[in-house]
């Protein structure tokens, strides 16, 4: 164990007590802000849920060019999770350059999603769709199209700038394994809101 | 000091200069005392704004010198309009809300004394902590800026329901910028608790001192914790129906706003969103944020009353687990908030359900503190005696609730003065007592110095009378139909009211005025009173070893050991005290009264 | 460290990896041959869940860890869940009128 792994696993240090879950401080933090985070998404997926299942006129707007896009946008994703895995293997056994180059591919992937997902959102605003319009069905439509997958957006965003930082400053020995773990942790539950946002957003949708 | 730090950040070294130590500051107790102050400064314009209110329903077309100066349209000549009382109680209940009751009770003592009682340094994340306090005090001036912008603050209540806070400028003045400033603030506020209740729990969980197990905790310490727990998931879900509500006003969404709406002959242009919905994620977040607001206010009482009774509670187990129950219950009642709201009528059965239910715990949590009571010999001074009146303050407004958690009779109860009674007694004056009690027992220990106690018991009996003063005829009035939110009763049935509203609002005013005794008293002993020993109150829990004020560092870099639970009072000891402080590795002998 | 536990081969998690995949696959083959079906939603959630399930205990490594947290997040976190999806139970009120709108 390198020394800022044992700072970051240790509350051994002799004169505490071990934490209930054996799991150091930053994690736990982390674990509870996802929780929290959980809720977050959970609020607008029951806005969302309430106002769909309250709308007749709800529309159904995708054919499958977007679901194919969709579909792409997942495997990126799911991959990517896999890959910073490889990270975290790397950064436990303290290879450096290795668990910084898996981060860079993760890092690379998540651009890439983030590209497509923009992308998807041209794609809907070249067809019409606003934040109060569009022109298929109820004006709810946009409003709750934008704001699920937007947030889903700027966690993303958000998640791409964390790797990014830790990646850098764990090869230069500025952060340690614990900082990747977390590190993955997030990106992690990124890609499961996203296993939350595909069907319900987009599958739920599918023209028919 | 350790060669391996034994958190990320919690070792850190003293600060040097002034910013850092007194502004930026990364100490849990500096941030504790920083957010103790802006409480301060919150519950001060909070009171001012009541004062505003209560002489406008006592005296209607009473002219107020000066307020004109505040809004000239809101009140003109002095005289304010029913828009601007609104305008007022919104700004007044959404102040002591979230900056009074959340902040001091949960944020300033916790920040204070949670690390201290669990033997720890500091939080593990000392620059979150330090941000938590900082974002919360941009959410106040963000919030305190609604006074200033042209229409001025939003009128649709702490509660903000759709669709008058979701359709802008048609709803009435404040409606639009107001609304949206006020919407922006409680985002602000809600990162900041996030913030602060991520510290917490890692703190109770990860930074424990050796010995200090989880169920050697004290209750404070227990009481903190859990409510950072239901502010994890409450918070959380505040915050984005914030972000949806701006987004109704800004960016033409009606995620709040039905179809067909028509206010002020004006058809307003949104379509297909839901009123219910705001009101399923505000009461989500809402309910739990009452019990955000006490729970902390029990564990402190309980803590002062253990100390000052100088024997264990009959039971600390069922009042940790009845706090537990409290939280857990938190999430499954608040649709009793919505009894006629137009909701589903089988859900009012399943709210009202675990609403009874949560009486339960309430009851039991009440019941251990009479049951310890009885007979003890309590040490009677002021810290006590707020404890007192807080368990007074508690059951005189839990009971109402037992009535209002029946949707048959909720329904005639609803929107009355019986309910703003209730929440003022159990939850307003009730946390107060909670943060005096706590104020007046741990300001030795901040600030190093003693209070005066004569002025602190008269403080106490005069607020205790005023309050009952106020708030049972609250009750009363709701009985009799009053509607709350109104700005004045000139209505025929609610005329003869008037004298009593005229009796509240002395009552109010001079209940007020009391609180320059504390103010007066809180000043003075912070520069001129008696130095303060470490241990003052003879009590137990860690934060009596360490000298008042304590050190930068907490416990002077040796991390405390623990051996016992913070319950050993009443014992017999060998240097005959009666009490075994948590670290002191002393057993006691056999024969005490705690046995 | 406390995770050391899971140090076992790369095939775990392919194989997650290919469930996860499949998953959405299922989900996509569900959805594309039945749009806006009357049992879609239960369906799609029931999938959503497996799929999160898979990555919260292995991909963010839930599984290998004490099952003292395993317990903390599983019913904090599901109990929350539980009690804010009580909430859009609404919506059939404000879309069919029953029961007792009228
Ligand atoms: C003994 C247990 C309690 C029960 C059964 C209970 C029940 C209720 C019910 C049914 C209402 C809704 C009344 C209405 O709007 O028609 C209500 C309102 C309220 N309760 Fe309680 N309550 C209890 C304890 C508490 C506690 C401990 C607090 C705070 C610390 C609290 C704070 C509030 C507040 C703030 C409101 C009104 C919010 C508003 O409409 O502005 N209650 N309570
Ligand atoms: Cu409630």
């Amino acid at each position: 164990m390198s020394h800022p792994d044992v700072a970051l696993g240790g509350h051994h240090a002799p004169a505490m007590e071990p934490s209930p879950f054996a799991i150091p401080a930053i994690k736990l933090a982390m674990w509870l802000f996802i929780i929290s985070d959980i809720m977050t998404f959970a609020a607008c997926l029951v806005a969302y849920g309430f106002l769909r299942n309250a709308t007749p006129n709800w529309p159904r707007p995708y054919h499958s060019s977007t679901i194919i896009s969709v579909l792409v946008m997942t495997v990126i994703l799911v991959t990517s999770s896999l890959i910073m895995l490889m990270a975290v293997r790397a950064a436990r056994a303290g290879d450096r350059a290795n668990a910084f180059r898996w981060t860079m591919v993760t890092l690379a992937l998540g651009i890439l999603f983030a590209i497509l997902h923009v992308r998807e959102w041209f794609g809907m605003i070249g067809q019409g769709v606003t934040l109060s319009t569009n022109p298929w069905g109820t004006g709810l439509f946009g409003g709750a199209y934008f704001s699920v997958t937007g947030m889903e957006l700027l966690h993303v965003i958000a998640a791409l700038i964390a790797l990014l930082i830790i990646g850098l400053g764990y090869k230069s020995g500025r952060y340690g394994a614990a900082h990747v773990e977390n590190c993955n942790l997030f990106w992690q539950f990124i890609n499961i809101v996203w296993m939350f946002v595909v069907p319900l957003v987009y599958l739920m949708d599918i023209a028919s | 000091m350790h060669e391996v730090s034994a958190a990320p950040a919690a070792h850190h070294g003293p600060p040097t200069t002034f910013i850092r130590k007194h502004v930026f500051s990364t100490d849990h107790k500096v941030i504790g005392i920083q957010y103790y102050h802006l409480a301060l400064v919150a519950v001060v314009v909070g009171m001012v704004l009541s004062w505003l209110m209560r002489i406008h329903l006592g005296w209607t077309n009473a002219a107020i010198p000066g307020l004109q100066a505040l809004s000239a349209n809101g009140a003109p000549g002095g005289v304010m309009t029913p828009e601007y009382y609104l305008q007022l109680m919104t700004m007044h209940a959404t102040i002591m809300v979230f900056f009074v009751l959340t902040t001091a009770p949960f944020a300033a003592f916790g920040n204070y004394f949670l690390p201290i009682q669990t033997g720890a340094e500091d939080m593990p994340f000392p620059h979150f902590n330090m941000m938590s306090f900082w974002v919360t005090l941009t959410g106040f001036l963000v919030l305190v800026s609604a006074f200033f912008v042209s229409d001025g603050p939003p009128l649709a209540g702490w509660t903000s329901y759709a669709p008058l806070s979701a359709i802008g400028k048609a709803a009435g003045p404040g409606q639009g910028a107001g609304q949206v400033i006020w919407a922006t603030a409680l985002g602000i506020f809600c990162v900041g608790q996030l913030l602060g209740a991520l510290n917490f729990i890692s703190t109770v969980l990860d930074m424990r001192c050796k010995g200090m197990t989880l169920s050697r905790l004290p209750v404070s310490a227990w009481a903190w914790f859990i409510t950072s727990c239901m502010g994890l998931t409450a918070f959380a879900v505040l915050m984005p129906a914030c972000i949806l509500l701006i987004l109704d006003h800004v960016a033409g969404t009606s995620f709040f706003i039905p179809s067909g709406l028509v206010i002020n002959d004006q058809l307003i242009p949104h379509s297909g969103g839901s009123t219910l919905l705001w009101q399923h994620l505000f009461w989500f977040f809402g309910h739990p944020e009452v019990y955000i607001a006490i729970v902390p206010g029990m564990g402190i009482v309980t803590h002062v009353l253990v100390t000052n009774m100088r024997r264990p509670m009959l039971s600390m187990k069922a009042i940790l687990y009845s706090m537990w129950a409290l939280a857990f219950l938190s999430y499954m009642v608040y649709g009793h908030h919505m009894f006629v709201s137009g909701m589903n009528p089988f859900s009012s059965l399943v709210f009202s359900f675990p609403t009874l239910m949560i009486t339960i715990p309430s009851t039991i949590v009440v019941l251990i503190w009479i049951g310890s009571l009885y007979g003890s010999q309590l040490r009677i001074n002021t810290a006590s005696l707020f404890a007192l009146g807080f368990i007074s303050m508690f059951v005189s407004g839990g009971v109402s609730g037992f009535f209002l958690a029946q949707p048959s009779i909720d329904i005639m109860l609803h929107a009355t003065y019986f309910v703003v009674g209730h929440f003022h007694m159990v939850m307003g004056v009730a946390a107060m007592f909670g943060i005096f009690s706590g104020t007046y027992f741990w300001f030795p220990k901040m600030y190093g110095r003693m209070m005066d106690e004569t002025l602190g018991k008269i403080h106490f009996w005069l607020t205790f009378v005023g309050t009952y003063c106020i708030f049972m005829p609250f009750h009363y009035l709701g009985w009799a139909g009053n509607v709350r939110r109104y700005a004045a009763f000139t209505d025929d049935y609610l005329k003869p009211l008037i004298p009593l509203h005229q009796f509240i609002s002395v009552a109010a005013l001079f209940t007020g005025a009391v609180q320059l005794i504390f103010i007066y008293n809180f000043i003075n002993s912070r520069f001129r009173g008696a130095p303060a020993p470490p241990n003052p109150w003879e009590g137990t829990s860690l934060e009596w070893i360490m000298p008042s004020p304590p050190p930068w560092n907490n416990f002077g870099g040796k991390d405390p050991v623990v051996y016992h639970d913070a319950e050993q009072y009443g014992v017999k000891t060998a240097s005959g005290a009666d009490y075994i402080m948590q670290n002191s590795p002393e057993q006691a002998l056999p024969g005490g009264d705690g046995d | 460290m406390s995770t050391a536990g899971e140090q076992g081969g790369l095939g775990k998690y392919i194989v997650v990896y290919l469930c996860m995949l499949a998953v959405t696959g299922i989900e996509v083959a569900i959805a594309g041959s039945n749009p806006g079906g009357a049992h879609l939603l239960p369906i799609m959630l029931i999938l959503a869940f497996a799929g999160a399930l898979l990555g919260v205990l292995f991909f963010m490594g839930l599984a290998a860890e004490k099952r003292s947290l395993i317990l903390f997040v599983a019913v904090f976190t599901l109990f929350v869940m539980a009690t804010i999806n009580y909430g859009w139970t609404d919506s059939f009120r404000v879309l069919m009128g029953v029961p007792y709108a009228k």
